[in-house]
């Protein structure tokens, strides 16, 4: 029999005598030798249908082999719900770490900054009010002032003018050592990079806390308090000519202060550079510098020390 | 580097993918293998078992019984033989069964009669499948006594005297019934199909 009646058979190509023929010949055949054409005709078969029935390939997959799929699709939806089902626990995790973590994070804090050479006067919620040199820093929660006790950083040089308060107490930290009033007014300079400073208290009273030690130091009113970096305390009464180095009457004003710090001062106060003789950095100046005008400064300067003091 | 790696890893993957290398897998019962298979051959062995039966619920049978018997009997498989004859070994009882009966089929017949009318008009006609759907329908549109006569004869493929035996009634009116009831059959059948074929293409 002609392979050539199966492929036409295949696609209905077959005439009504080519069919008669076809016929007789299968009805007179054995299974095997239909068989053996049929197989010829399995080897040659190119004209195949081309459309892919997805779907019925994919339902009788799962019929031969149960929870599993063929379809990369499938396998795509699997490993997304996989993928989903592991995101879902590290996203409320991460969710729940950020929250807090920001919480911690959120701060009110309110900071001011002068910078080098220019001068502020704030007020606190309370009423306090802080009279800022150059180059000086005041950070605080406002939210704190409605606690007993609160507490505001603070660096650089400035006269505080504390309100008066009914139980509160009223923190400065100014880096090694706390300043701890009642209500009050003093001067305060605190250096964050020498880490020294000194207070002048003018009126009311203060406690000093060394935060290294604990150890506590109070203060009656005209008395001075200056400490060096490892936090030591000297008090000493002032007198008129021993003033604060920064007040309201915006003079600087030294006793037996080493030069290099006065210069550091001037630097910070004016945001300039001054030249000199380093050799100097070993002697002290007291006296008076105007804190208005650099130049008038350096003059005192080149007086005192019969050297030249430039500004730049 | 990478570049050599990439070249690697295709050589492995043709290594891997071979058909002597698939059946080796699929011996030891990789499913993979099997899905390998599966995607390789579906496609030809569906159309083909199509072809042969036209009818798509027998094709989708085979198929699955195919695929099914290739996996339940994976242990047994020889290594040495094609996967295409390996199927076909499979599958070739189906396909003589379809074809032994479809040749032999009346309605076969009237099919390929149509077939070469429509040719001759235009290349567009209906499948097989759905010519038989027309076909009862037809039938289905005659009077109940020639209706049965019609089924026992071109459907259920029985002879004269058994339908006479069956309904009660002598060989002679089975035969008349036929006679009538197919002249009305194929002149519908002819019109219908006709129309159908002038209405797709026109």
């Amino acid at each position: 029999m002609d392979k050539k009646l199966i492929s036409k058979y295949r696609t209905d190509k077959l005439t009504p005598s080519e069919l008669r023929k076809a016929r007789e010949e299968v009805n007179a055949m054995s299974d095997d030798d239909l068989s053996a054409l049929i197989e010829e005709d399995w080897n040659t078969a190119t004209s195949l249908s081309s459309d892919d029935d997805c779907e019925m390939k994919e339902r009788v997959y799962r019929r031969i082999i149960p929870g599993r799929s063929n379809d990369f699709t499938m396998w795509m939806i699997r490993i997304g719900k996989i993928a989903a089902s592991l995101l879902i626990p590290v996203l409320i995790i991460s969710t729940l770490y950020f929250y807090d973590k920001f919480q911690n994070a959120r701060d009110l804090s309110i900071a001011y900054n002068t910078k080098k050479g220019e001068s502020a006067v704030l007020t606190l919620p309370d009423g306090t009010i802080i009279d800022m040199a150059g180059g000086s820093a005041v950070k605080y929660n406002p939210v704190d002032f409605e606690n007993k006790s609160f507490t505001i950083c603070f660096n650089g040089n400035a006269y505080f003018d504390i309100a008066k308060k009914n139980g509160q107490t009223f923190t400065i930290d100014a880096g090694l050592l706390e300043v701890i009033v009642t209500g009050t007014s003093f001067d305060l300079s605190s250096d964050s990079i020498t880490k020294a400073g000194a207070i002048y208290l003018v009126d009311g009273s203060v406690t000093l806390h060394n935060k290294g030690n604990d150890e506590n130091v109070l203060l009656s009113p005209n008395e001075k308090a200056l400490w060096d970096v490892s936090g030591n305390i000297t008090v000493s009464e002032f007198d008129d000519n021993d003033n604060p180095t920064y007040r309201q009457t915006g003079s600087l004003t030294y006793r037996k202060a080493p030069l290099r710090q006065v210069i550091e001062q001037l630097k910070r106060c004016y945001d300039c550079e001054i030249e000199y003789d380093h050799a100097l950095d070993t002697l002290t100046f007291t006296g008076k510098l105007p804190a208005d005008n650099p130049q008038a400064a350096v003059d005192v300067l080149n007086k005192s020390f019969d050297s030249t003091f430039t500004v730049q | 580097m990478y570049f050599c790696a990439g070249i690697l890893l295709f050589i492995l993957n043709l290594i891997e993918n071979t058909e002597t290398e698939l059946i080796r897998r699929l011996k030891k019962g990789d499913v993979d293998a099997f899905t390998q298979i599966y995607n390789l051959y579906f496609k030809r062995l569906y159309h083909y078992s199509l072809e042969f039966t036209k009818s798509v619920n027998q094709a989708e049978d085979i198929v699955q019984d195919v695929f099914a018997k290739l996996w339940a009997n994976r242990g047994s498989l020889s290594a040495e033989k094609q996967l295409q004859s390996l199927l076909f070994v499979m599958t070739k009882n189906h396909l003589i069964s379809a074809y032994r009966k479809n040749i032999n089929s009346p309605i076969y017949e009237d099919y390929i009669d149509y077939c070469n009318i429509v040719y001759h008009y235009d290349h567009s006609r209906i499948e097989y499948e759905e010519f038989i759907g027309q076909v009862h329908k037809v039938i289905s549109d005659l009077p109940k006594s020639q209706q049965s006569v019609v089924i026992m004869s071109k459907i259920k493929q029985m002879s004269n005297r058994e339908i006479a035996e069956a309904l009660g009634i002598n060989e002679q009116s089975v035969k008349n019934y036929l006679t009538q009831a197919l002249k009305v059959v194929r002149d519908k059948l002819k019109h219908l199909l006709l129309i159908l074929a002038l209405l797709i293409f026109s």
